[in-house]
């Protein structure tokens, strides 16, 4: 700086003194100063950096946005401005670098949250549809690529919370999102897109090489987790949809709702099983879809009701309780049983949401009913699939939640023998639970189906309800009369009640006394009544 | 004709690095020119070494290589006419 004038001395000292990086160039672009701030910021010495090229100056240049290379670990980002000045008497450009490093910095953090999952750092479900989408209107156009969307639930990640805590849960996710990264091959994608629920889309993927690839996945999920000292088994339900990157005639969002809808197949039937999305599924898909939103709508206006059909004891006409029967009081079809509803939805697991509303609904009526009479009982019917959910004894304790114990005794579950069947260890884990409890189990429609003595003697049933094709013929033909006979006596053996469905005229009934039947449910007492209906009905009877 | 080697070095996959490459491939179908150029692309953070060894201050930087005088323009390069002033195919408004 020897060169310098006093004039251009204060300049340099100004210049000097200021915080903001500032560089001169000639008129090639080369640098011929850097201020302090500009060697701070740059982490260059000025040896470094005078004489060196930087950039070719422009006249009418707006303000620039680059980066600085400091390491691949640390980039800066500033705002550069070039302006003409003069130094040492000959014309010259001053560039300022403003550090817009931070703001930078927070900007792509914040970009990283809407397009990755905190916690597993995977793609999340927005940057899921973007790939998606790029895959079937992108770059790939031409070419024809098979891939499978393949959407993956982990069943148990609620009841883990509840087993363990919420950390367990999260760090069961990450230890899953780390083995299934195992799986990715380029131009491929893993995403989590909601807190239990994964994708994956798998390049050059038809059916045989999806069953190949989740029959490889449910295996290595047979070993439990490990996460402190607890063992954590993951249970998968699976849905698949696959698409061409030649045909766009399904956006990323319908693929994604394929393969829900196929995961909901499998959620519903067992653990660790998948379902291929077809058409014929999307139809029936829709009809449910559309079914389970009018039926949300109707407990929205409460046109969603139970209705209580009495159960009498038959020797002394006593009302013991009621069979609480789930109606819609639809505005233009009338009164609508479940049969009109009930089919359209029931491989759909709203199936279960709307269990646990006629539980809360049955609870609600109860705690009426036991002013009346305080071991009043009222049973509904549940769906055995649902008692095969794992999490079905967590999602009862939250329902019941405060509820008197005095209510919750006066509680019963019906079930179907058919669905008996399937998982009889964990019906049978569930019964002795919700037993504990103080919730008792009936064994409904018994002699439609299998009518198989076993369950009756290694389940702990309170009641075995009779279906009327049962009893309707004891009247009439002898033969069945001995049918019935003989499972009246075995369950009284067992200790077990006997209540008859269907009693719908005086000679069933004096025929049912006759032979010792305990207990009676029909038109012949009344038919399923409206709450309110009922309680009149019932002040009236008694 | 002079053919021109131009050298574009970018961080990582940064907008701002798609921006830059976009833009230059735009720039490149100027009947200026128009097939007389070879564009190399140069992550540094694939080549971080280059840094150093190119004297490199802040990206986006395009290195006109050749013809001679080098010359180096910093930035998205979205003012095409001042690109092409920087690669001398244009005049100095």
């Amino acid at each position: 700086m020897k060169n310098l004038n006093t004039k251009e001395h204060y300049w340099h000292d100004f210049v000097e003194a200021l915080e903001t990086p500032i560089l001169i160039l000639d008129l090639n672009g080369t640098i011929l100063y850097a201020n302090i701030a500009s060697l701070q910021f740059l982490q260059k010495t000025s040896k470094n950096l005078i004489g060196k090229p930087f950039s070719f100056p422009f006249d009418n240049q707006e303000k620039t946005e680059i980066e600085i290379f400091i390491s691949p670990e640390t980039i800066l980002y500033a705002d550069m401005t070039t302006k003409k000045c003069t130094w040492v008497d000959k014309p010259a450009w001053a560039v300022t670098l403003n550090d817009v490093s931070e703001r930078k910095k927070d900007e792509q953090k914040l970009k990283r949250m809407a397009l990755y999952d905190a916690l597993t750092d995977l793609p999340n479900k927005s940057n899921l549809l973007s790939f998606v989408n790029g895959l079937i209107n992108g770059s790939n156009k031409g070419t024809n690529e098979h891939y499978a969307l393949i959407c993956l639930e982990v069943n148990s990640f609620k009841t883990i919370v509840k087993q363990y805590s919420y950390p367990v849960a999260e760090r069961a996710i990450v230890l899953l999102s780390q083995s299934f990264n195992q799986y990715l091959q380029a131009n491929e994608m893993l995403a989590k897109i909601s807190k239990g629920e994964f994708v994956f889309i798998k390049s050059g993927f038809g059916e045989n090489q999806t069953k190949m690839f989740l029959k490889e996945l449910f295996k290595t999920l047979e070993t439990p987790l490990k996460i402190e000292s607890s063992k954590i088994k993951i249970c998968l339900s699976v849905g698949v949809a696959f698409f061409d990157s030649i045909d766009d005639s399904h956006s990323a969002e319908q693929l994604l709702r394929q393969a829900e809808q196929a995961l909901y197949q499998s959620e519903y039937v067992q653990e660790n099983t998948f379902t291929f999305f077809d058409s014929q599924m999307d139809l029936q898909a829709r009809k449910t879809y559309e079914m389970i939103e009018r039926l949300k709508n109707a407990i929205t206006l409460n046109q969603l009701k139970l209705y209580f059909q009495p159960k009498v004891h038959l020797k002394s006409n006593k009302i013991i309780g009621a069979e609480a029967l789930m109606r819609w009081e639809h505005p233009l079809k009338g009164l609508l049983h479940p049969q009109a509803f009930l089919p359209c939805i029931t491989n759909h697991h709203y199936v279960f949401e709307l269990t646990e509303w006629t539980i809360k609904e049955a609870l609600r009526a109860l705690k009426k009913f036991i002013k009346l009479d305080s071991s009043f009982e009222l049973s509904l019917n549940i769906d055995t699939h649902q008692l095969e959910q794992l999490n079905f004894i967590d999602r009862l304790y939250e329902i019941l939640g405060n509820t008197p114990q005095k209510v919750i005794q006066c509680l019963e579950f019906e079930i179907l023998e058919t669905g008996i069947i399937s998982n009889k260890a964990q019906v049978s884990k569930v019964i002795s639970h919700c037993n504990k409890l103080g919730i008792d189990f009936s064994l409904d429609d018994f002699g439609t189906q299998y009518a198989s003595l076993s369950n009756l003697i290694n389940l702990p049933f309170k009641y075995v309800k009779l279906d009327k094709s049962l009893i309707f013929p004891i009247v009439k033909n002898h033969k069945d009369k001995v049918i019935y006979q003989s499972i009246l006596n075995i369950t009284k053996e067992l200790g077990i009640k006997v209540l008859a469905e269907g009693v719908e005229n005086k000679k069933l009934l004096e025929a049912l006394r006759d032979t010792g039947c305990d207990y009676g449910q029909g038109y012949v007492f009344s038919q399923a009544l409206s709450e309110e209906k009922f309680i009149s009905w019932y002040k009236n009877h008694c | 004709m002079a053919k021109y080697y131009l050298k574009l070095y970018v961080i990582g996959n940064s907008p701002l690095a798609k921006k830059a490459i976009a833009n230059l491939h735009e720039i490149a179908k100027e009947p200026r020119l128009k097939k007389r150029y070879k564009i190399k692309v140069i992550d540094l953070l694939v080549h971080p070494e280059l840094a150093e060894k190119e004297e490199i201050v802040a990206t986006p930087l395009l290195i006109k290589e050749l013809p001679k005088p080098t010359r180096r323009i910093i930035g998205d390069l979205s003012n095409h006419e001042n690109v092409l002033i920087g690669l001398e195919l244009s005049e100095k408004p």
